[in-house]
């Protein structure tokens, strides 16, 4: 072997005992672990052999019961074999073996466990053995199959069985010689047996009786409540009851019976009845009688109005009633008449202001046993009774207590009420800071308070009692005693009142006071004399006299500044008159471009600067309250088309697209005041295009309701502006608030027009308001609600034309005014339309004038040296009995003004400053100057539409113009006649009426070719007749009435009919 | 791993190859039971893998068919050793049937600490026996010489298919066909 062979089994080997060690260690530990659990193993084998010996023993003892049970116990196979029976039972076991077969206890306990098997459940029977009685429970166990038989001797029982049979036979002789009724009964209640007592009492024989139902001789009046009595003692297995109810004997005699039935309930479900009955109709009668005098008394005391509470010896309740418990809020714990007397006064103490002396007052009662005297109690609640005690005693023996508790609480409250309110009422006059004064018939002074002796500086009543109040209050130089005697006539006839008088205090100076005198009438409602109080009212009268002062120089501070505007309005208007005047006369002269634009500079700032004056004294008229409101016919779509047209030229230097629109359903005529509205109007619009750099502004109306003769119309001026700031939006209506400073500089305005705006709309009964974006633009927007007009409405004013110039031409013209300027403005207007003016330079150079010559116009200036304009047309009226058209030139634009023109005279006024046309119309239309041969012109553009033709008619005339006038004559009498009455049978509902007119109306209509409306005449004649679309009628008619009214009104002034 | 797999492998590695190539694979150093092997020990797993390689590397035998060599004489000696169990089964179905069920959990009771395949019967014809293979060491090489000397022990002529190979060997399902 190499030595290279034997390194590797030295390795080999090594490796190999390392392993043996190794394998040994495994083997040693698993050995240790073999040896515990072998260990283990015989400890549980010990316990278990020691369990097994305890259980055995156990089950040993366990066995021992049956067998040492002193009653019989067996086990039966169902074969019939004997499989155990213990020492007890081996009497039974031999008396029911079988002889033959020992062990063996026959077929009969086959068949007793197939009985037991179809029972499922165990049964009993009975044996006897040597004079022995045994029940055997039979007990058969399926599963095992066999019977277990419990037996228990019943010897004793049976015995005692016996011994009772014959005691009741004993007893039986008892019951047939009673002398109570006895009887018996099944549970159905029939008899088997009765006693001869029964038929000796009721009457009745044997043979009557038996097997007859006991209830069939029950008083029928007590049948259903004796057979529930007994039901119920059936039902409940009661042994014994109690019960008295009558019976009918033979010969029909009512017999009370007191009855003690006794129910037997055998265990096998079997009841027997017996009963033992007492003959007891004399005492019920005798008790009965009592019990009725007893309810009646009960009765009586309980309705009593009264407290009242009975009781015996004890203190046992007898009777008490619903007034005490209710009064005092008594529980009584069972009946209550069953409770305590203790009981009840312990509810009642606690109650009590004073419950102690209660307390004492009931033990003395209850001590002496005397009647006592009423006592009175108050409980805490306020309320008020009485106490009263009787005893109750029969031949010399106490026998019970009574108590009358009487409520006497309205009776105290009435007295202590009536002197604490007159406590109460002494306390507030004293305390009151008035003065009291009482006197007789005469006037003297009975009784007087302190407050008043201090009111009046007197040192106290004595000073003043006794006196005549009238000599010493009444001041000597008084001029107003009236008063005074007024007060005491009232006193006479009983009654009172209230006045203001001044009285003398005693130092003879004059104090201010309000007097409330009354009569004071004695018992028999006879006048002895009055009373007054008196509160001192000086304090107030000086605040009143302060007061009037402050509103009297209030109103003088408020005229003051009236007067100071009209100055300044005059002052003001007089230089501007000139200015716009001229500068618009020099318009129409020769001027160079430049010329033009700085002319166009001037008028375009004296426009402003008056547009700014007449805001400001727009606002001040508003606030003063002095602006009125006129309701005169205009139209809305002219009204529109006019202030646009008027802001067209504002708009005309920027690249704005002013449009507008009029709603159709709006009427043609309204009833407003266009001036104010045109005045709102031209202020949102002017402020639009100021704010609009370029884009679109738009002037809409729209009706937005109509209800009656009325429409709600909506106005709005809509911009594609730079919009309102949001946080401005709420203040954009205030007094001089523009949105900020910098739009005032840049923009210009006194920030007075929406104020105004806002002021007249609101005045019109309107409302206005604004929605805007910043950036997009904005929309004003106001509303109107005004009455539908008709065309006989509008202003003549706005039917006539602006004359040509020929028709003015050599009208003579007298111009009094002291303004050199505006007289040369004036005068140049007038002659460039042909007229001849002469001037003066105040009334009385106007009145030489008039005396000199004569005019067909005065114009005439109101504020003038030496004589103003008002007092020179008075005059002119007056004096001169001249009634030459004046018309008044005046810078005052202060409202009140044109009334007081007119007053003196005069037929119209022009504000200055004037336009040329203004003027010129104003003349036209005093001198009334109209040209006829243009009337479809001159028309409102509304009217025009309305056209109707006489073709017809003279068709029908061929030629005859008297027939024709005849007949338009007719139409214009008759029509509007016929047109009231069918407003008016609308009214009232008359619809038959209204088809009536209308039927009547329609072939004039037609005749005259009134296309507008003939349609229209036929709706109403239609709708009225079949009682359709009503709600539309009335404006039909009204639409029916304005265009007639138009068209007769046109008749009457072409054919002068 | 039981000792008595090292203890049989180097008992057939001595008896192929001689006492030289078993002193040649033991490096002791490279095994945490320093080569020294008893029947009734336990040892790491990676020792016999440590071993098979070096065995492998020594011969120019490849791991699978050293494994297979390796389960067909364990074969042998488990049929001398537990000669008892091996008549209690009729056939190769019936033991391998009875494998997981029965052997495996007496197996347990003997080697708590044992780490055992599983082999669950997925279909059994009169001829056929299709299981599946499963065990995280993947030695089904092993499980199939076990199973090819288990045929011989009972005369049978067993042939085995390999249906589906997952997890690189963890899972192997196949059929045993009985001709």
């Amino acid at each position: 072997m190499s030595n290279h062979e034997i390194d590797i089994y030295k390795r080999l080997l090594d490796r190999e005992r390392q392993a043996r060690k190794e394998a040994e260690r495994i083997l040693e530990n698993k050995s240790k672990d073999l040896y515990i659990a072998n260990q283990e193993l015989i400890r549980v084998n010990q316990n278990l052999e020691q369990t097994i010996l305890d259980r055995t023993k156990e089950i040993e003892l366990a066995s021992r019961f049956p067998k040492e049970n002193p009653n019989p116990v067996f086990r039966i196979s169902f074969d019939g074999f004997l499989l155990f029976a213990n020492d007890a039972s081996q009497k039974i076991i031999d008396a029911l073996s079988n002889s033959k077969s020992p062990g063996y206890l026959g077929r009969e306990w086959k068949r007793a466990a197939r009985l037991a098997k179809i029972k499922q459940k165990s049964f009993s029977i009975e044996i006897q053995t040597d004079n022995r009685y045994y029940l055997l429970n039979i007990c058969p166990i399926f599963d095992a199959q066999y019977i277990n038989v419990y037996g228990t001797e019943i010897t004793k029982l049976r015995e005692a069985e016996k011994r009772i049979d014959e005691s009741q036979q004993q007893f039986g002789q008892i019951v047939e010689n009673a002398s109570d009724m006895i009887f018996r009964a099944d549970e159905n209640g029939l008899f088997h047996y009765i006693n001869p007592s029964v038929t000796n009492i009721l009457g009745y024989t044997q043979e009557d009786l038996l097997g007859k139902l006991y209830l069939s001789f029950v008083h029928p009046d007590y049948l259903q409540e004796v057979e529930e009595f007994y039901d119920r003692q059936l039902e409940n297995k009661v042994l014994t009851t109690y019960y008295e109810f009558p019976v009918f004997s033979k010969n029909q005699q009512m017999i009370w019976l007191a009855q003690n039935t006794q129910m037997l309930f055998e265990p096998n479900g079997q009841v027997s009845i017996t009963s033992i009955a007492r003959d007891i109709t004399a005492k019920r009668e005798s008790d009965q009688a009592v019990l009725n005098l007893k309810n009646r008394l009960i009765t009586l005391l309980s309705n009593f109005k009264s407290g009242v509470l009975l009781a015996d010896s004890n203190g046992k309740v007898e009777t008490t009633n619903e007034f005490l418990l209710n009064w005092f809020q008594i529980n009584i714990s069972t009946s209550p008449d069953k409770g305590t007397i203790y009981e009840i006064f312990d509810q009642i103490i606690p109650n009590l202001v004073k419950p102690d002396e209660f307390k004492k007052t009931v033990d003395l009662d209850l001590t002496l046993h005397q009647t006592s005297e009423r006592k009175r109690f108050q409980l805490i609640d306020g309320r008020v009774f009485d106490l009263e005690y009787t005893p109750i005693i029969t031949e010399q023996e106490k026998k019970g207590s009574f108590w009358f508790f009487h409520d006497v609480s309205d009776e105290f409250y009435s007295q202590t009420l009536l002197k604490r309110s007159e406590e109460k009422y002494r306390g507030i006059i004293e305390n009151l800071e008035m003065g009291i004064l009482e006197v007789d018939n005469d006037e003297n002074i009975i009784m007087v308070n302190d407050i008043f002796c201090k009111m009046l500086g007197y040192d106290d009543s004595s000073e003043m009692v006794g006196k005549n109040a009238r000599s010493i209050l009444l001041p000597e130089n008084i001029d107003k005693k009236e008063v005074f005697d007024e007060a005491v006539t009232l006193r006479e006839k009983g009654k009172s009142n209230v006045y203001e008088a001044l009285v003398k205090k005693k130092d003879g100076s004059l104090l201010p006071i309000i007097i409330s005198g009354a009569p004071i009438l004695d018992e028999t409602g006879k006048l002895v004399g009055s009373i007054g109080l008196h509160v001192d009212i000086s304090s107030q009268k000086e605040t009143e006299r302060v007061l009037a002062e402050a509103k009297e120089k209030a109103e003088a501070s408020s005229h003051a500044k009236e007067v100071f505007l009209a100055h300044m309005s005059h002052e003001i208007r007089t230089p501007m008159n000139a200015i716009i005047g001229m500068s618009s006369l020099l318009t129409n002269t020769e001027l160079t471009g430049k010329q033009k634009v700085y002319l166009d500079a001037i008028r375009t700032s004296s426009k402003n600067l008056l547009s700014i004056i007449n805001d400001i004294l727009d606002f001040s008229k508003i606030e003063a309250g002095k602006l009125n409101v006129e309701q005169i016919g205009f139209s809305v779509e002219k009204l529109v088309k006019n202030a646009v047209g008027s802001v067209n030229h504002l708009a005309a230097g920027k690249s704005i697209m002013l449009s507008f629109s009029v709603d159709s359903h709006i009427h043609p005529v309204v009833l407003g005041d266009p001036t104010r509205i045109n005045q709102v109007l031209l202020n949102l619009l002017s402020n639009a295009i100021k704010f609009t750099p370029e884009g679109k502004v738009d002037l809409s109306a729209k009706m937005i309701q109509a209800h009656g003769g009325k429409q709600e119309i909506v106005f709005e001026v809509k911009d594609s502006g730079i919009g309102i700031d949001p946080s401005k939006m709420d203040k954009i209506f205030e007094s001089f608030s523009q949105e900020d400073e910098s739009i005032s500089r840049k923009f210009g305005g006194t920030g007075l027009g929406l104020t105004i705006s806002k002021q007249l709309v609101e005045l019109m009964g309107g409302k206005i308001w604004v929605e805007s974006k910043k950036g997009i633009g904005t929309s004003f927007y106001f509303s109107l609600e005004l009455n539908k007009g008709q065309f006989k409405d509008l202003p003549q004013e706005q039917r006539l034309h602006l004359p040509t110039e020929n028709k003015l031409k050599g009208i003579n013209v007298l111009l009094v005014e002291d303004n050199q300027l505006n007289q040369f403005l004036a005068t140049t207007i007038l002659e460039g339309k042909g007229m001849i003016v002469e001037t003066a330079l105040n009334g009385i150079e106007a009145l030489d004038a008039l005396k000199k010559s004569t005019f067909d116009l005065i114009l005439m200036d109101i504020q003038m040296p030496y004589m103003g304009g008002i007092e020179a047309t008075e005059i002119i009226r007056s004096e001169l009995k001249l009634d030459v058209p004046i018309i008044a030139l005046t810078a005052k634009a202060l409202t009140g003004d044109e009334d007081r023109y007119k007053e003196a005279g005069m037929n119209e006024f022009v504000s200055k400053p004037f336009e040329p046309e203004q003027l010129l119309r104003k003349i036209a239309q005093v001198l009334k100057i109209v040209e006829s041969d243009k009337v479809t012109d001159s028309v409102p553009s509304d009217v025009r539409k309305i056209a109707f033709s006489l073709d017809k008619i003279k068709e029908v005339a061929s030629g005859n113009e008297e027939f024709i006038v005849k007949m338009i004559s007719i139409f214009v009498q008759n029509t509007p006649d016929l047109v009231q009455r069918m407003h008016i049978s609308l009214q009232t509902g008359d619809f038959d009426q209204v088809y009536s007119m209308a039927h009547q109306l329609k072939p004039s209509i037609d005749l005259l070719e009134i296309n507008e409306i003939t349609q229209l005449i036929r709706h109403i004649e239609e709708s009225s007749r079949n009682r359709m679309e009503l709600d539309s009628l009335s404006d039909k008619i009204d639409t029916v009435d304005s265009v007639l009214t138009y068209v007769v009104g046109k008749l009457k002034a072409d054919f002068n009919v | 791993m039981k000792g008595i797999i090292f203890t049989e492998l180097l008992e057939m590695v001595e008896s192929q190859f001689g006492v030289a190539v078993v002193d040649q694979i033991i490096q002791p150093d490279s095994l945490e039971s320093k080569g020294v092997f008893t029947a009734v020990g336990t040892y790491p797993y990676l020792d016999f893998l440590t071993i098979l390689q070096h065995l492998s590397q020594k011969t120019g035998i490849t791991i699978p068919e050293l494994e297979n060599a390796f389960g067909q004489y364990l074969a042998g000696s488990f049929t001398k050793l537990y000669s008892s169990l091996f008549k209690e089964f009729s056939s190769t179905f019936d033991l391998m049937i009875h494998l997981d069920s029965y052997i495996h959990q007496e197996v347990m009771k003997l080697y708590p600490d044992a780490e055992l395949p599983s082999f669950d019967v997925i279909e059994r014809r009169a001829t056929e026996l299709e299981m599946i293979y499963r065990s995280h060491r993947k030695m089904f090489p092993f499980a199939e010489g076990l199973m090819k000397a288990t045929a011989n022990y009972y005369q049978e002529q067993i042939q085995l298919v390999v249906l589906e190979n997952n997890f690189d060997g963890a899972e192997i399902r196949f059929k045993l066909v009985n001709n």
